[in-house]
């Protein structure tokens, strides 16, 4: 009985070793992601809602991002440009 | 500083002038007002009697114009194809399918029910034809065309430039819709307040611009329900429903106001994507985006045109 079983816990361990090192050397030598390259038409499928952007890189424009904090409707100019 | 303000357009019109002469401001401030009621006239979608309802009856047969209707289309097409498209007057039967058949005053605090949306094959307003020779234009057969946004930019152009002839520095704001001729005497630019789209008692930040146009679009302002489901009045030409944007309002300054309000509603729709293509030909136009959570993004060129 006890040679039964330590010859199930070899096979178990020599087996998870040997599948492993087995995967590991599968996923090295397999093809990798291609770079996601695209070209955008004059007029395409609408993006859905995008994540928050909060950096340069992130901003196709090359513009930025800038936090602003409401400004009190006392100091309010009389024009104001808010879209109709 | 003087002010008239007054509703039109379904908007808050507000005027400004500055001048000495206190009888000129105020023939002015007449002459404007009348101005912007008569081109309201002219260009509104909610008469059956206006040149436009005229025009869009006409569709498939060719139609003659005013000068001023005449400019505004040319003008219209001209942005059209700048913009690939995104600017698309055309839209006006995907708006009244999303409930918006009447004034924004009569829908926005009424549920509206009605047919099921259905998805529209839209028209290309790139295909219009004009005769210049005739003043005519020729909209194809069942194309039905809402000058809204583009009318109003440029109704408040005109009606500064007439304002400008009593005042020595002036500004005429349509809805947001602002044109700006000279500068206040003694001041380095215009003050203008940029709207929390999400707060509009409160402003996101004070714009200081030089003369010329400064227009917003935003989704957050013309919406209603229809069949339970929240619409907006910004139609995506690519799909014929309200658009799915990645920002709440986008604000640009240009030299023109036509251009001012195409472009704004053109990167409202496109997103930052198509901002960028835009924006990255144009050193003299410049925008501002507000997104969902307050944060302003702008372009390249912001700093030099808006001085927050």
């Amino acid at each position: 009985m006890k040679i039964i079983k330590r010859g199930m816990r070899l096979w178990i361990t020599i087996a998870s070793v040997f599948s492993f090192f087995g995967g590991w050397i599968l996923l090295a030598h397999a093809n990798k992601p291609a770079p996601l390259q695209f070209t955008q038409p004059a007029i395409s499928a609408p993006a859905s809602n995008s994540s928050f952007q909060s950096n340069n890189s992130n901003f196709p424009s090359g513009g930025f991002s800038f936090p602003i904090q409401s400004q009190p409707t006392f100091n309010r100019p009389i024009l104001r440009t808010a879209g109709s | 500083m003087h002010y008239d303000q007054f509703r039109a357009m379904n908007s808050d019109v507000v005027l400004a002038a500055s001048s000495n002469d206190q009888t000129q401001i105020k023939r002015g401030f007449y002459l404007t007002r009348e101005y912007i009621r008569q081109a309201e006239q002219r260009f509104t979608r909610f008469t059956d009697t206006s040149e436009l309802a005229s025009l869009n009856r006409s569709a498939g047969d060719w139609f003659s114009v005013s000068p001023e209707m005449f400019q505004v289309l040319q003008a219209a097409l001209s942005l059209a194809d700048k913009t690939g498209g995104l600017f698309n007057p055309a839209v006006l039967p995907a708006l009244k399918q999303a409930g918006y058949d009447r004034s924004i005053e009569e829908i926005k605090n009424t549920p509206v029910r009605g047919r099921a949306v259905q998805v529209l094959e839209m028209q290309d307003f790139r295909t219009i034809e004009f005769d210049l020779s005739a003043r005519s234009v020729r909209l194809p057969e069942g194309m039905q065309v809402d000058l809204g946004g583009i009318a109003k930019g440029w109704i408040a152009e005109q009606a500064a430039r007439q304002l400008a002839n009593y005042s020595q520095a002036c500004a005429v704001s349509a809805g947001g819709d602002i044109f700006l001729v000279n500068l206040p005497m003694d001041e380095p630019d215009w003050v203008i307040g940029l709207e929390d789209p999400l707060q509009p008692d409160h402003d996101l930040a004070i714009l200081h611009v030089a003369p010329g146009a400064v227009a917003t679009s935003t989704i957050t302002k013309r919406k209603w329900q229809y069949n339970g489901r929240s619409q907006h009045h910004l139609i995506d030409p690519r799909t014929g429903q309200p658009a799915i944007t990645e920002w709440l309002s986008v604000t640009v300054w240009a030299s023109q106001a036509v251009e001012a309000e195409v472009y704004a509603k053109a990167v409202l729709i496109g997103g930052s994507v198509i901002a960028g293509e835009l924006f990255s030909n144009y050193s003299d136009k410049a925008y501002l985006a507000v997104d969902q959570f307050g944060w302003v993004l702008g372009s390249k060129n912001y700093h030099e045109v808006f001085h927050v």
